[in-house]
């Protein structure tokens, strides 16, 4: 639980550094206090659940922290949410409480509160901090949506926390924030920071050019973001003149090529890179640090009696895991586990040499004539050419073929449209005819979410 | 250039992709098998090019066209 986390830490480390952002700086007992009086306050709301509609900050880490603490369900809404998906939200989940950074017009069914600022917690010089209630809480995440509707999911914080060590770390671990604290990996770190007792900064934006600053100004020692954001972290750190000193590197919810491993690896000589494949609905399943792409096929020969196992049923990954959510709220004819208890990840793979290997996601598979591709196949081709900044691989509807292979692309500086193109036809040509890209765009940017590729192709014509 | 210019360096840059060798041909040239050797692949890329260049394409219109010509005159 949250307060047994808070409480152990004060027994170590009470003025060890836990929050950091450019107008705060908490230490434990701080936090601990900040996150006990709030916890108090949500008690004698009278709510039972409550909901929260805030920029990743102080004040959300504090809330989160305190409903905890109160033993009290939180949901962390989306910030792309609107008034109208917020309304029907906190009707549909039976929230009695929403805290908001600025008033919404509808008349919502629960009341809504503002945060106090973090900045205005006035803190004994030499906080006493008396031991918090160890209760157990649920938490309400939604899946990042990349693929369809985003669904509310169900964790109690005990599940959560099971999936991280508990370790203090000797190193003063400084984490910087780089995935948003509504989604599944932001509330983890989070997890793993309080359970090893390390410090989480924050930068002033959710912008990859404030998390790169951030991690300079801040010094922060490590990082856990998607490929997404490192592609585009890297692309601005290639022109800083001061480099991070970072000594740990942490990729994970989309599949990891590779050659951002290589590039990372080049940048960063002295960091431990390590990648990991973790589901919303299945929490972290497993951690690879060989440097190599995939994962090491012997997860698939792991006993019946490991934390986490994996199996592939028709080139799909299925897991199996004892701390995963406890499911989907409000969404009765959701099946997203056999009859046996294994989880459908929905993502298709392939073994070779002993390794597992991603082709993408079930619902991404692209048909050119009845022919099945694999847009992360080609993904991963194209986005290792020089001239790449990003690239985004989907199936576009065609009136031949059904679907064809289409990429939108980013260039990088200094490259032009045509060279590039020319490029990625040499360099596909070894695949099959079908998977070549047919349709090549330039854009200036590519949508994500909460630093990952959406991928939503065209309908089939 | 105009638009006949046009189409036929599309599909001469499309037969290119494919390996094709680059034989010069004119408007009443087929497209498909003895002609351009134009396969189902090939078409679908055309249909994909015309339709980002102009906005509108026979093949998504229910046309299939069968010379570089009946293109043309698509949209003409």
């Amino acid at each position: 639980m949250i307060a047994s986390r808070l409480n152990t830490a004060l027994q170590h480390t009470d003025q060890r550094p836990f929050l950091i952002t450019s107008e705060i700086r908490w230490n434990y007992a701080q936090t601990h206090e900040a996150a006990r009086q709030l916890a108090l306050t949500l008690s004698q709301s009278g709510a039972s659940r409550i909901a929260c509609q805030l920029p990743d900050s102080a004040e959300l880490v504090l809330l989160i922290l305190a409903a905890a603490v109160a033993g009290l369900p939180l949901a962390i809404m989306n910030r792309d949410y609107s008034e109208e998906q917020i309304k029907e939200l906190t009707s549909e989940l039976d929230i009695d409480l929403l805290y908001i950074d600025a008033p919404l017009n509808n008349n919502l069914s629960c009341q809504q509160l503002t945060m106090p600022a973090a900045s205005s917690y006035d803190f004994a010089e030499d906080v006493k901090c008396s031991k918090l209630p160890e209760l157990d809480a649920e938490l309400l995440i939604f899946t990042s949506g990349t693929t369809g509707k985003p669904r509310c999911v169900r964790y109690r914080w005990s599940d959560l926390l099971a999936q991280v060590r508990d370790r203090r770390s000797l190193d003063n671990e400084r984490w910087l924030l780089a995935y948003k604290l509504n989604h599944f990996a932001g509330v983890q770190m989070l997890a793993h920071i309080l359970s090893s007792q390390s410090c989480l900064v924050l930068a002033d934006s959710t912008r990859v050019a404030d998390a790169v600053t951030a991690m300079v100004s801040q010094k922060v020692s490590h990082v856990s973001s998607t490929p997404t954001f490192w592609r585009f972290a890297l692309a601005i750190l290639s022109r800083e003149q001061k480099l991070p000193n970072l000594k740990h590197i942490t990729l994970g919810s989309e599949p990891v090529s590779a050659h951002l491993l290589d590039q990372l690896g080049a940048l960063f000589p002295l960091a431990r890179i390590v990648h990991i494949y973790a589901l919303t609905e299945a929490g972290s399943c497993v951690s690879v640090s060989d440097g190599k792409a995939g994962l090491p096929a012997s997860i698939l020969r792991r006993p019946d009696h490991a934390t986490v196992q994996f199996r592939i049923v028709e080139d799909k990954l299925q897991v199996k895991t004892q701390h995963g959510m406890l499911g989907y709220l409000k969404a009765p004819g959701s099946k997203p586990r056999t009859a046996d208890g294994w989880l459908m990840t929905g993502d298709l793979v392939k073994v070779e040499q002993d390794r597992i290997l991603f082709m993408g996601r079930e619902s991404e598979v692209i048909n050119v004539g009845g022919v099945k591709v694999h847009p992360l196949e080609v993904e991963n081709i194209v986005a290792a050419l020089p001239g790449v900044k990003l690239a985004r691989v989907y199936g576009q509807g065609n009136p031949i073929m059904g679907q064809i292979v289409a990429v939108d692309l980013v260039l990088n500086d200094g490259f032009d449209a045509e060279t590039v193109e020319d490029e990625i036809r040499t360099a596909c040509r070894n695949l099959p005819r079908h998977s070549m890209p047919r349709s090549m765009t330039i854009v200036d940017s590519i949508d994500t979410n909460n630093f990952k590729l959406t991928r939503r192709g065209s309908e089939t014509a | 250039m105009d638009i006949s210019s046009d189409i036929i360096e599309i599909i001469t840059t499309i037969r290119k992709h494919q390996g094709f060798r680059e034989d010069a041909f004119g408007l009443d040239a087929e497209l498909y098998d003895d002609g351009l050797g134009l396969d189902s692949l090939c078409v679908a890329e055309l249909s994909a090019v015309l339709e980002k260049k102009y906005g509108k394409d026979p093949y998504t219109s229910g046309i299939l066209p069968q010379t570089v010509q009946d293109i043309v005159d698509f949209y003409s």
